[in-house]
C-alpha cells in the first residue's frame, strides 16, 4: 500500500478539531489557580484509515498532551475530537469505556507502564476480560495467538514484566494495545528508550501489523529520522499548536514553514560525508508554554520573523494540495 | 603544553580488563581494550547499551566504583604516566583538570544545593588555586563561552532553576574550565532535543578547536558520531571490534555488528516518494548480558556470517588499511 492509496480513501477515521487544553497552575494553601500552562493550543487535524500520522517537535510542544487527549487520559478545554462520526470529547466514564476498545496507546517508558505485579498474560488478557470480547476459555489462545504475532514465545507468558528486555517489554506492550482489535494506536515514543538494533525491530513489527490489521497509528517521536520513516503525513508542532502538516516527503525534503526548517537543520544525518548542516541553527529554548508569546508563537526565535507576526496569529491554512503551514510570510 | 606532538597519543589504553563482583560471582565488563587518543581529535566510542562503553570511561578517571568493581588489567597512559598506578592525591590533580568528564545526566550532574557559581569556582580554586574573585572572572567568562545568555545572574542560580540544555552547558563549562587536554563526553546530549544538541555539539566542536583538546565522545547515535567525529571506535559485549577513520567505517564496515548498527539506522538521506514500506534491517537477539560465558566470538549468535570457526574461536585484530582494524574471521566477505 503506497502513499497515494491511503490518500483516496475518502472518510476521515478521526478528526480533531481546534483542541485546546489548558492546564491550571495552582499555588498556595487554597491551590489558588494562578496561570494556565498552554498545553494544546488550537490543534486540527485527521486521519484517515490504515494510516500513519507522525506527530514531532521540541520537548514541551504538546505532542504527548495531543496523544492523551485522544484516548481521553485527559479530557480537552474545548474543541472537537471526532471518531467515527462521535464526538469523544465530552464522553462521560461508560461511554468512554466501549470507545477506548477502539484507540489504544503505548507508552514511551516500557519500564513504568507495566504492572510488575502481573504476569505476561495476565497484562496481555486484562483488557479482553475488561471488555468481554472474548469468551473465557479462548483467552489463553488469543494471547498465545498475540504473543506469537508480536515476537515473543508464548512460553513466556506465565513471566513478569522485570524478566523481560526493554525491547521485549515494548512488544508486550504492543500485544496489550492489540489485544482489542484497535482501529487507531497512539504510540508516544514507542521506541526512544531503545537500542537503535532494537528499535528497527520494533519499528519494522509496528509497519507489518499495521499492514495486516489496516491500524491507523498516531506516532509520537521527538526522533524525528524515525518518524519519517514510519509515517505518511507527518505534523510538526511548537508550543502546543501545528507549524506545519504534509505527507512525508513533502515536509522533509521541501520543508515550508520557518520551524520546519531550522528543526530539519538540527537533525544530525548519518552520513560523514555530508557534514554539519549550520545554515538554520534555531538558537535559544524553547518558550514557557505558561506565557506563550503573542502572535506566532515561533516569532521570538524565528530567522524571518516581522512585526505582523508579534501581534497577529497566523491562521493554519492549506499552501498547496494537502500541505498546511501556519505562517504569515511564506 | 604546548610542544604536544600531533603523531603522539595523549592517551593510551592498553589492554584494559575491567571486571565486576556481583551476587551472581564475577564478570568481566571490559574484557580487553586498547586504543590510542591523539591530541586535538574526536574519537567516538559507539555501541549499545551494555557493550562497556561508559566503564571504559570511568576506568580513565579511576571512577570504577569499588570493591565491586576493579580494574583487574591493563595500562592507561595519560602524559607518559600510568593513571592505574597514581595515588589519592596526584588523581585529585589529574581529574577535572588534566581530564575532565561530562556526565549521562545533565539532570544528576550538578550538586541541587549549591549555588552555579559555587560549583564552577571551586573547580578553580582547587586545581589552578586562584583567588575566589579570579576565579569568578574566569567562570563567568566560560559561561560566555558556552553561551549561557546571562552569565552573572547564573552564577547565583541553583541548578534547578536551568533547563537542561542549560545545565547540560554548564556541566560542559564545569568540564573546560581548566583547559584540559582530554574532554570525555558521555552521552552528552542523549536526553535533549535536537535542536539543542545541535547548538551543544556546535559548541563542543568550537571550543576543541579553540583550546586544542582531544574529545572522547561516547554514544550510541551514529548520526551524531558521523557528524563530529574523526575517528571511531565500536564495542561490543566488552571488546573493541572495530576501528578507523569515520568515513572508512560508514562507507566500508568490516564487522558485522557496525554493519548491523549502520543498516538499522532510518535514513532521512535517502528518502525517495514510495519508501514506506522499506523495512530497516534488523539485528537478532541481544547484547549478550557481562555474566554470560562465551566460547568464540560474542558476535556469533547474532552474525548472519558465522561459521563454525566463529564459534570455537576468538577473532584477533586484523589490519585492514594502516588505520582501520577489525576483529572478524570474515570481513573480506563484507562488502
Amino acid at each position: 500500500m503506497g502513499e497515494n492509496e491511503v490518500n483516496s480513501v475518502s472518510k476521515p477515521l478521526l478528526t480533531v478539531k481546534n483542541l485546546y487544553t489548558h492546564f491550571p497552575i495552582r499555588r498556595g494553601i487554597f491551590q489558588k489557580t494562578v496561570a494556565y500552562a498552554h498545553a494544546v493550543d488550537g490543534v486540527s487535524f485527521s486521519i484517515k484509515s490504515g494510516e500513519t500520522l507522525g506527530l514531532v517537535g521540541e520537548s514541551g510542544c504538546g505532542k504527548t498532551t495531543v496523544g492523551r487527549l485522544i484516548v481521553r487520559l485527559e479530557k480537552p478545554t474545548s474543541g472537537e475530537i471526532i471518531l467515527e462520526d462521535k464526538n469523544i470529547a465530552n464522553f462521560n466514564k461508560k461511554n468512554l469505556k466501549s470507545f477506548r476498545r477502539n484507540v489504544q496507546i503505548i507508552f514511551q517508558d516500557p519500564y513504568s507502564s507495566l504492572n510488575p505485579r502481573m504476569t505476561a498474560g495476565a497484562i496481555v488478557s486484562e483488557p479482553m476480560i475488561i471488555h468481554n470480547i472474548v469468551p473465557r476459555n479462548k483467552i489463553n489462545n488469543e494471547v498465545k495467538k498475540l504473543f506469537n504475532r508480536v515476537g515473543l514465545h508464548s512460553e513466556q507468558i506465565d513471566r513478569y514484566p522485570h524478566e523481560f528486555s526493554g525491547g521485549q517489554r515494548q512488544r508486550l506492550s504492543i500485544a496489550r494495545a492489540l489485544a482489542l482489535n484497535p482501529k487507531l494506536i497512539i504510540a508516544d515514543e514507542p521506541v526512544s528508550a531503545l537500542d537503535v538494533s532494537i528499535q528497527a525491530q520494533v519499528v519494522n513489527l509496528l509497519m507489518d501489523l499495521q499492514r495486516d490489521y489496516q491500524l491507523s497509528f498516531i506516532f509520537i517521536s521527538h526522533d524525528i529520522s524515525v518518524v519519517g520513516h514510519i509515517s505518511n503525513r507527518i505534523a510538526v508542532m511548537y508550543l502546543g499548536q501545528i507549524m506545519e502538516l504534509a505527507p512525508r516527503f513533502d515536509i522533509l525534503t521541501e520543508p515550508i514553514h520557518p520551524y520546519t526548517e531550522s528543526l530539519l537543520s538540527s537533525v544530525p544525518i548519518p552520513n560523514p560525508h555530508i557534514g554539519r548542516q549550520k545554515i538554520k541553527r534555531l538558537k535559544g529554548e524553547v518558550p514557557s508554554s505558561i506565557n506563550p508569546p503573542s502572535g506566532c508563537p515561533f516569532h521570538t526565535r524565528c530567522p524571518i520573523a516581522e512585526k505582523k507576526c508579534s501581534n497577529e496569529k497566523p491562521i493554519f491554512r492549506e499552501i498547496k494540495p494537502d500541505h498546511f503551514i501556519a505562517c504569515h510570510l511564506r | 603544553m604546548n610542544n604536544q606532538n600531533i603523531n603522539q597519543p595523549i592517551l593510551s589504553i592498553k589492554n584494559l580488563r575491567v571486571i565486576f563482583s556481583g551476587e551472581f560471582g564475577k564478570a568481566a565488563a571490559i574484557k580487553d581494550v586498547s586504543f590510542d587518543l591523539f591530541p586535538k581529535e574526536t574519537l567516538a566510542v559507539v555501541g549499545e547499551s551494555g557493550c562497556g562503553k561508559t566503564v571504559t570511561a570511568l576506568s580513565i578517571l579511576r571512577l570504577i566504583q569499588s570493591p565491586q568493581g576493579k580494574i583487574e588489567k591493563g595500562l592507561i597512559e595519560f602524559d607518559g604516566k600510568n593513571i592505574l598506578k597514581l595515588d589519592t592525591r596526584s588523581l585529585y590533580r589529574l581529574r577535572g583538570n588534566k581530564i575532565s568528564m561530562i556526565f549521562q545526566e545533565p539532570m544528576t550532574s550538578l550538586n541541587p544545593v549549591l549555588t552555579i557559581g559555587r560549583q564552577l569556582t571551586e573547580v578553580l580554586v582547587f586545581h589552578q588555586h586562584v583567588s575566589e574573585n579570579e576565579a569568578k572572572d574566569k567562570t563567568i567568562e566560560m559561561l560566555q563561552l558556552v553561551q549561557i545568555p546571562d552569565p552573572k545572574t547564573c552564577l547565583h542560580q541553583y541548578p534547578h532553576h536551568l533547563s537542561g540544555g542549560m545545565r547540560q552547558r554548564i556541566m560542559i563549562a564545569m568540564a573546560l574550565l581548566c583547559d584540559p587536554r582530554v574532554l570525555i563526553a558521555d552521552e552528552p546530549t542523549t536526553s535533549l532535543d535536537v535542536t539543542i544538541q545541535a547548538q551543544i555539539l556546535d559548541l563542543m566542536l568550537e571550543i576543541q578547536q579553540k583550546l586544542g583538546t582531544a574529545i572522547i565522545l561516547i554514544t550510541h547515535d551514529l548520526a551524531v558520531v558521523a557528524n563530529i567525529a574523526d575517528r571511531v571506535v565500536v564495542m561490543y559485549a566488552g571488546k573493541i571490534v572495530e576501528e578507523g577513520k569515520v568515513k572508512e567505517i560508514y562507507d566500508n564496515p568490516r564487522h558485522p555488528y557496525t554493519q548491523g548498527l549502520l543498516k538499522s539506522l532510518p535514513r532521512l538521506d535517502q528518502l525517495n516518494k514510495h519508501n514506506k514500506e522499506m523495512r530497516l534491517t534488523e539485528m537478532p537477539g541481544l547484547v549478550p548480558s557481562i555474566y554470560a560465558h562465551s566460547i568464540g566470538c560474542s558476535f556469533a549468535p547474532r552474525c548472519p556470517y558465522v561459521t563454525e570457526q566463529c564459534r570455537k574461536k576468538e577473532p584477533s585484530f586484523k589490519t585492514i588499511t594502516k588505520e582501520h582494524r577489525t576483529a572478524c574471521f570474515e570481513w573480506e566477505k563484507m562488502k
